[in-house]
């Protein structure tokens, strides 16, 4: 529907209503507005190093997380041979005493109690299967 | 006048003098369509004035807009009718017809006759069809824009502005007939 479309008599409301001096803009509202505008703008500003702050932030962290995760993963599956080394030196250590306290001992005899008493200084602790296991509590009600 | 790209690009760019010419040219004419809308002054000031921070807060969105003063007209007719919503909330409903009456008295003391008392029969339409009026009359919108603005067809907004301008003349009729009589 277009302007020509209305009758006469509201084609001549439609024209008092465009003349009708409903008040416009007032430099007072102008300067509110604008001055809201200023703050708004102002407080955009300053909102954007802050987000871009922490933005960054929460990358390098990420960042730090992610590497400390790979080194960790290529350490553990790295083997750098540096243990060996000073396994081979406390193994030698280790015999001589061996030696002192049990003279008789062959080498043999004296690496074989090496390696039982380094096989022991090396097991976990785990909890005897007996006395308050709840694996055994059927047969102690029994 | 601005082409809308070179204002859309400053205002995404949150420079303030666009706003200052973005005032400068639609200020005005937003503020007569909010007033009618929310048929309270002090509710259509603070209607432009939430478009406007609205425009500042879309920062490098605002180049989406398409067509800058239909965007205007309709964020405008939503932030008043938000507004009289609002005020309608805060006060009973005999508060709100006495202030849609101080709206006309402060009308009437601005202006000569027979501006507010056409302005009084406006403010005793349905919302929608003030809208309409407002959006038509003070936006100078297409009632294309006017049904986007207003999420209903071209014809429904059409037929809307049509029953209001017929129901203003109804209701200005039996003063003008009376005074012709006189």
């Amino acid at each position: 529907m277009s302007d020509a479309d209305l009758p006469p008599e509201l084609g001549e409301l439609e024209a008092a209503l465009k003349a009708s001096p409903v008040d416009g803009a007032a430099p007072a509202h102008r300067a509110r507005v604008l001055g809201a505008v200023r703050n708004e703008i102002a407080a955009q500003n300053s909102k954007r190093p802050v987000r871009s702050f922490w933005r960054f932030a929460a990358g390098a962290a990420a960042a730090l997380v992610l590497g400390c995760n790979l080194a960790m993963s290529a350490a553990n599956d790295t083997s750098l041979r540096v243990g060996l080394r000073s396994d081979e030196r406390e193994t030698k250590l280790a015999l001589a005493r061996l030696r002192e306290v049990l003279p008789e001992l062959s080498d043999d005899d004296a690496q074989c109690h090496l390696l039982m008493l380094r096989a022991r200084s090396e097991l976990v602790g785990t909890p005897a299967p007996s006395g308050g296991s709840p694996f055994n509590r059927s047969t102690e009600e029994n | 006048m601005g082409r809308p790209a070179d204002y859309l690009k400053d205002i995404a760019a949150g420079r303030e003098d666009a706003f200052a010419r973005l005032y400068d040219e639609y200020g005005a004419s937003l503020l007569r369509a909010a007033t009618r809308i929310s048929r309270r002054r002090e509710d259509a000031e603070d209607a432009v004035q939430d478009v406007f921070v609205a425009l500042v807060r879309a920062g490098p969105a605002a180049l989406e807009i398409q067509d800058l003063k239909a965007y205007l007209f309709s964020a405008v007719h939503r932030a008043a009718v938000k507004r009289a919503e609002k005020r309608r909330n805060e006060r009973s409903m005999e508060a709100a017809e006495l202030q849609t009456l101080n709206y006309a008295k402060a009308d009437a003391a601005q202006s000569a006759e027979p501006a507010p008392r056409l302005e009084r029969a406006l403010a005793s339409l349905p919302e929608e069809q003030r809208a309409v009026i407002a959006l038509k009359i003070d936006g100078d919108l297409t009632f294309e824009q006017i049904a986007a603005a207003l999420n209903v067809s071209a014809n429904t907004a059409a037929s809307r502005y049509r029953y209001a301008l017929e129901k203003l003349r109804a209701t200005l009729e039996p003063a003008g007939s009376e005074r012709s009589a006189s």
